[in-house]
């Protein structure tokens, strides 16, 4: 089931995240997120390794491009 | 490196960096998974664009052939090679959902429409590719595969036009789940969401091209 | 007569009614009148009726109209890959005397002539060594025409995709080997709104719910053909 979504004011996407003990005193979450994952920079963690996935994958597609382009080229 | 090609760099990098980052709707079951859809639903918008420009391919090698000209081989090899590049986001749309199907509905597999239309479309596209393999004339097995496209491509459709309005599913949207408007396109994650998916069918359509070039070099040396 | 063997632009066809009767009537008297050949599909769908009695006791209303569906889907892939299976001197004649369209649509008349008598045979056998499938709450004689018409446009829609996909196949040379994969992804969703409708005729619903499913069984019958038509001349060149 799908809880009716918590009324806090729509904003446009935030900075990183932090577990702010203000807000969870504030507001209970209806659901569980990884807050004090993000705490401790851990989503940053992640975020790096798959960047670096992404990184190479590009890479790679970025030089096959050249090579085909090489490979064109020649009569 | 053409504008459009690095258009989908940015817009893939951005999607992944803001996919993690940035705020999401908190909910239950799905917690922080509900981050899936910037990565995996655009898996599927890919093959759907590159299964398009297949059949667009097909069809403009049918229309070539007429008249009395010869008929344009290479719009046999795009279309072949843009199904291909479709395949792969259907393995990678269909794995990456049973991941998240398992972790948020407890199954691999359930007898929902979306699973099923992607694993008809993977069903059907690969009698495509053996009917290519099963022909040996060029000529011929273009046509026969070009036919076959297009008849294919309308009854997938059909298929997945038909079959949500028939049973109930798991999925957001159909049988009686909140639509995807309800909870999380109108609180930003549409930012993250539409980039996503213009970024990821700007990748296939990239590496569709690059299959395409590869194959008239290599169409080239053997002739 | 030069017209009839190029290729014709893909919008434009006109069917001649008297070319289809000559069609029908060939059909006819090649598959019925000389040869034993069409009785085949039929023992097929014997067989496998006998095998499904065999498998299975009494089985659940769903079970029973899902071996049936797959009896009849088995059964009409036999009787279209025959449909196309003419010798060339065969072909050569029927290529002077009819269009490619014209072609298609008498194939695929015939074949769901044939794909319905295999179909009725297969219903009764199915009676006669499954039981007929009971569902308690419904009345059995309110359930029976309803059920006949869904079935029947179902054997009608599959000839309809079949009867493509044997011409494609017909094209190929290892091709008879090949039409159950072509044929089966394609003939999915047909299957799907054929599946539903005998299920909902069978429970007895008011005609008001079924007229939806047998459109949609009409649909999947006409879409293929609309799509034969279009493409069939491409497919027919050489």
């Amino acid at each position: 089931m799908v809880d009716r979504h918590p009324s806090r004011p729509a904003r446009a996407p935030a900075l990183p995240k932090q577990s702010l003990t203000m807000n969870t005193f504030l507001q209970a979450p209806p659901a569980e997120m990884a807050d004090i994952f993000r705490s401790e920079g851990k989503m940053l963690v992640v975020l790096v390794v798959l960047g670096i996935v992404f990184v190479g994958l590009v890479a790679y597609l970025i030089w096959m491009d050249r090579r085909i382009k090489k490979l064109e080229q020649k009569p | 490196m053409k504008a459009w090609k690095i258009l989908a760099i940015v817009l893939v990098g951005y999607s992944l960096y803001a996919g993690l980052m940035f705020d999401v709707p908190r909910l239950v079951i799905l917690n922080e998974t509900i981050r899936n859809l910037y990565f995996h639903v655009p898996m599927w918008f890919s093959m759907i664009a590159l299964l398009g420009g297949s059949l667009a391919y097909s069809f403009r090698f049918l229309r070539s052939g007429t008249e009395g000209q010869p008929s344009n081989l290479d719009r046999d090899n795009q279309a072949r090679s843009f199904a291909e590049v479709a395949m792969v986001f259907a393995m990678l749309g269909l794995f990456t959902g049973m991941i998240w199907a398992k972790a948020t509905w407890g199954a691999y597999w359930t007898a929902d429409p979306k699973l099923q239309g992607t694993a008809v479309t993977l069903l059907i596209y690969a009698a495509y590719f053996i009917l290519r393999t099963s022909i040996d004339d060029p000529e011929k097995r273009a046509r026969l595969a070009a036919v076959y496209n297009v008849f294919a491509f309308v009854l997938m459709i059909v298929f997945i036009g038909i079959l949500p309005r028939m049973t109930d599913s798991l999925h957001p949207g159909n049988g009686g789940n909140p639509a995807f408007g309800n909870y999380d396109l109108d609180n930003g994650m549409r930012m993250v969401f539409y980039p996503a998916v213009l970024g990821w069918i700007l990748m296939g359509w990239w590496i569709a091209t690059l299959r395409v070039r590869l194959e008239r070099l290599r169409y080239r040396n053997n002739h | 007569m030069a017209w009839l063997s190029s290729a014709q632009p893909y919008l434009c066809a006109v069917i001649r009614p008297q070319a289809i009767r000559q069609m029908l009537r060939w059909e006819w008297e090649l598959e019925y009148r000389r040869s034993n050949g069409w009785f085949l599909p039929v023992l097929f769908a014997a067989m496998v009726a006998y095998l499904c009695s065999l498998l299975v006791r009494e089985p659940s209303p769903t079970v029973w109209l899902a071996l049936l569906w797959m009896t009849i889907v088995f059964s009409a892939l036999q009787t279209a890959s025959r449909s196309f299976s003419a010798s060339a001197g065969q072909w050569l004649y029927l290529n002077q005397i009819v269009q490619p369209i014209e072609l298609l649509l008498g194939k695929t008349m015939s074949t769901a002539g044939s794909s319905l008598l295999v179909t009725w045979t297969g219903l009764l056998l199915f009676g006669l060594w499954l039981g007929w499938p009971h569902i308690p709450e419904t009345d059995a004689s309110v359930a029976t025409w309803p059920f006949l018409v869904s079935i029947s446009l179902g054997a009608i829609a599959i000839s309809a995709t079949l009867s493509f996909t044997a011409a494609l196949a017909s094209k190929m040379d290892r091709g008879t080997g090949m039409m159950a994969i072509l044929s089966l992804p394609l003939l999915l969703p047909t299957l799907l709104v054929s599946m539903r409708a005998s299920k909902l005729a069978l429970l007895g619903e008011t005609p008001l719910v079924l007229y939806p499913n047998w459109a949609g069984e009409i649909l999947m019958a006409a879409i293929p053909l609309a799509l034969g038509g279009l493409l069939f001349p491409y497919l027919w060149r050489s």
